[in-house]
């Protein structure tokens, strides 16, 4: 009986420790378990370092926001609320995202605070013409007659998208009509080269680029609409103010911050290695979290005037 | 910490008076008046870290030659325009017209002097290195349907010089 109830305290004993053994994966691969700390070395490893930092930014955001009382309204939040539910089942998770959208919406409320009314008109007076942006169709053809026609079709006031889908040579083209969206002459600069946004402001060209010789054909581009009053393009002035207000108000925050951490004192608790950065696959894995769901325009953390590549990128050339 | 209150000098007192002082370009100013507001324009966008904005003023077939005589690919001048932008803490551009002469009926050549400050972060974001860079530049504008603009930049020479600051940011007041 003794020995009985010595053997049932010492597997009493080892079972937590047993657990160990059998502790659920976060991934098994041919039977081989990726264990949580495993994982949480290699994320530590690969970015442990900036996102830390990040993690100190968000902190300092919302303990600057609460001093300045400013806050997100649950109608302002509700949006990303209901993204942030459908897309990440992990209610941890989910809080840690939920605060770092709100600390980038209420960056924004801190560094538009006292952007007075009268500034964004006068920036309105300076880069009115810049931050326009117009609807913008784009078709390639195979020879220079055919994009002679389209031109002329196009002058003659014909549709876009019919021109476009008569003539179009990618399936692509022939789904979306050819509409490219709504660009800035910057963006139409990024996307088919400067010869393309200067035809589109010359008077006498009637909206109308091209042809240009492309790699892949002749490219044509049409003018067909402008979005350039002052209340269409407030939101890209305040976006310019921000993206040049953050990052001083960034360093300042940081700079004058009491950071405590193991993980920046001791260079050995969080190496430096590129072993764990970098792509390894040449094409996008699957089942990554898109962001782009997410507003860009509030949460683009840096300047960017580069629109996502088209098939008939300039610089291909 | 009060974020708000040292934007105050920049949105209230400094683009009221660059605006005051240097009014928005019109195509009735004098070729002079027009592409040296033009520089201010572009001065304020790379302030503003406003790419567009800074390219507004090129002629669509602008050319930019080094010291050397060598064409400065506009992709690379783009890459590093962008992460000049993207790295620094502050930034701050002036540009000077030194002397400005009529060479064709629709072509005016300009001797500028501009000088860019930026602050980087130095190491562990308790310091700042300030990058001062000075260059001489012959441009030559051309009137076009869309009016003056920059055709060719000749880059007579360029010098540059870092220096640590102290934690306090440089006040960086636009000047006309």
């Amino acid at each position: 009986m003794r020995s009985c109830k010595k053997l049932v305290f010492f597997v009493a004993l080892l079972l937590p420790f047993a657990g160990g053994c059998y502790r659920s994966s976060e991934a098994t691969v041919n039977g081989v378990a990726i264990n949580k700390e495993e994982l949480h070395a290699a994320l530590m490893l690969a970015q442990g370092q900036q996102v830390l930092y990040r993690l100190c930014l968000q902190k300092l955001i919302l303990a600057e926001a609460n001093r300045q009382s400013l806050e997100i309204s649950g109608a302002e939040f509700e949006g990303f609320s209901e993204e942030i539910r459908n897309r990440v089942s992990d209610p941890a998770m989910a809080a840690v995202v939920e605060n770092e959208v709100r600390a980038r919406l209420l960056l924004r409320k801190i560094l538009v605070k006292d952007l007075k009314e009268k500034h964004i008109e006068e920036l309105y007076d300076v880069f009115g013409p810049e931050l326009a942006k117009h609807k913008i169709y784009a078709v390639t053809v195979e020879s220079e007659p055919e994009a002679r026609r389209v031109v002329e079709l196009l002058r003659k006031g014909n549709e876009p998208e019919t021109v476009v889908r008569n003539h179009c040579k990618s399936e692509r083209e022939r789904e979306s009509g050819g509409l490219q969206g709504y660009l800035n002459f910057g963006e139409v600069n990024l996307r088919w080269g400067e010869e393309v946004s200067y035809q589109l402001q010359d008077p006498k060209r009637g909206r109308i680029a091209g042809p240009v010789r492309r790699t892949n054909g002749y490219l044509v581009v049409y003018l067909s609409d402008t979005k350039a009053g002052f209340e269409e393009v407030r939101g890209e002035i305040e976006d310019l103010v921000v993206d040049s207000r953050r990052p001083e108000a960034i360093y300042k925050m940081l700079s004058g911050a009491n950071i405590s951490s193991v993980y920046l004192l001791d260079p050995k608790r969080l190496p430096q290695t590129s072993l764990f950065q970098g792509e390894m696959m040449p094409w996008d894995y699957p089942g990554r979290m898109r962001v782009e769901a997410l507003p860009q325009q509030s949460l683009r953390e840096t300047p960017s005037s580069a629109p996502p590549k088209s098939e008939d990128d300039f610089s291909e050339l | 910490m009060g974020c708000s209150s040292f934007f105050s000098r920049w949105s209230g007192t400094a683009l009221a008076l660059f605006l005051f002082i240097c009014p928005p370009v019109r195509s009735e100013d004098s070729p002079r008046a027009n592409i040296e507001g033009q520089y201010r324009k572009s001065a304020l966008a790379t302030q503003l870290r406003f790419y567009d904005g800074c390219t507004s003023l090129r002629h669509p077939e602008f050319q930019l030659y080094s010291p050397e005589g060598e064409r400065i690919s506009p992709l690379l001048l783009r890459q590093r325009t962008i992460h000049i932008f993207r790295s620094a803490v502050s930034i701050k551009e002036d540009a000077r017209v030194l002397s400005f002469r009529k060479i064709a009926a629709d072509q005016m050549e300009c001797e500028v002097t501009s000088k860019l400050e930026f602050t980087l972060v130095g190491e562990f974001l308790k310091s700042l290195i300030l990058v001062e860079v000075e260059t001489r530049h012959r441009d030559i504008w051309r009137l076009t349907a869309a009016g003056w603009k920059l055709f060719r930049t000749d880059v007579v020479r360029q010098s540059q010089s870092k220096k640590p600051l102290s934690l306090a940011l440089p006040s960086h007041q636009i000047q006309c």
